[in-house]
């Protein structure tokens, strides 16, 4: 692909790497459930959480080790975060919570090692993980509370003659949850690894050119994609963060609606 | 970049949901237009009420993303329509 673009074009095709390559191809029933370069990195980011998290809290020591610590201070940060949050009877879904914090965070890192690929930076990914929060919130909303969980649609003080038209505009916004947090998710990742591509692609263009000005001229992108690599790392934790804090809050609006 | 992409996420996010859900509406029962447009109105203002719901605290706290994101879970519910 890259080859052939290469007279006149542009040298790199920025959105190659996020192509789906199917390893295994599988098919029930007509659903293709074919086992992909996604998949792979899916289960090396759960192999690698879960090892991560068990070996390094084997020796359980008083006075942990460096990797016990780094364990502890991720559980100690995600608690934190739930409770601060979720008020303290959201520990409950502590669970799942720091198993999504890790899981998203390690797909985030895992997608900045070269040539792996960026689970995340496909909307349908972060868009199964949003729809999994949204209905287990709701679910849990219904169970909590009952009907009550209905107060959350209904704002105080707002006057009769409008209410219908109010509940129907929370009702609209609490559907765009899931959608919001996919995209903020997924976009932020995309932008990120293509913005880097772009910018590795301007210094083929630049040394290119044979010029002994054009050599000079890559080391700007090339100061670039430093920069940006280190921006796309803080991106690649603060979107995890976001992700689960938001995570934490619709929770904490499950748990108590009426507030 | 944190604030400006968190608040067009939410603005986009709420018109996608009140025009999707109003197709979803015009499928079903078969009067294309109608609960398209209608949708698109509602949620262009639950988009804007997203908005609102999220740079209402931010005067009162630092200008910084994370302040925001974790205080709206405290004090956005009561009076969110205000």
């Amino acid at each position: 692909m890259s080859a052939d673009q290469a007279q006149g074009g542009f040298p790199v095709d920025p959105i190659h790497q996020f192509q789906i390559q199917t390893l295994i191809p599988l098919d029930f029933g007509g659903i293709n459930a074919s086992f992909t370069n996604s998949s792979l990195w899916m289960v090396i980011t759960m192999f690698a959480v879960t090892a991560f998290t068990i070996f390094a809290m084997r020796g359980r020591a008083m006075v942990p080790g460096r990797m016990q610590s780094i364990v502890e201070m991720s559980y100690e940060f995600v608690a934190n975060m739930v409770r601060e949050n979720a008020g303290s009877d959201g520990q409950k879904f502590f669970p799942f919570i720091f198993t999504l914090f890790m899981f998203v965070l390690f797909a985030n890192l895992f997608g900045m090692f070269p040539y792996a690929f960026t689970v995340m930076s496909h909307i349908i990914v972060t868009f199964a993980l949003a729809m999994t929060v949204f209905l287990g919130v709701t679910i849990v909303g219904f169970a909590k509370n009952g009907l009550g969980f209905l107060k959350l649609f209904v704002p105080e003080g707002a006057p009769a003659a409008l209410l219908p038209l109010v509940v129907l505009i929370e009702i609209i916004s609490y559907l765009s949850r899931p959608i919001s947090l996919s995209v903020r998710l997924f976009a932020n990742l995309l932008a990120g690894h293509i913005t880097l591509k772009i910018f590795a692609g301007f210094i083929i263009t630049f040394i290119s050119t044979g010029s002994v000005l054009g050599i000079v001229g890559a080391i700007l992108p090339m100061g670039m994609i430093i920069a940006l690599t280190a921006l796309e790392f803080l991106v690649a934790f603060l979107q995890a963060y976001v992700f689960t804090v938001l995570t934490c809050m619709y929770l904490s609006d499950a748990l108590h609606p009426g507030h | 970049m944190g604030v400006g992409l968190r608040l067009s996420t939410e603005f986009i996010a709420g018109i996608i949901a009140g025009t999707g859900l109003g197709w979803l509406l015009d499928y079903w029962l078969g009067t294309i237009p109608l609960f398209l447009i209608l949708g698109l109105g509602l949620g262009f203002a639950a988009a804007i009420m997203n908005v609102l719901r999220i740079t209402k605290n931010m005067g009162t706290s630092s200008t910084e993303t994370d302040d925001a994101t974790t205080e709206d879970s405290v004090g956005n519910k009561p009076d969110a329509t205000e």
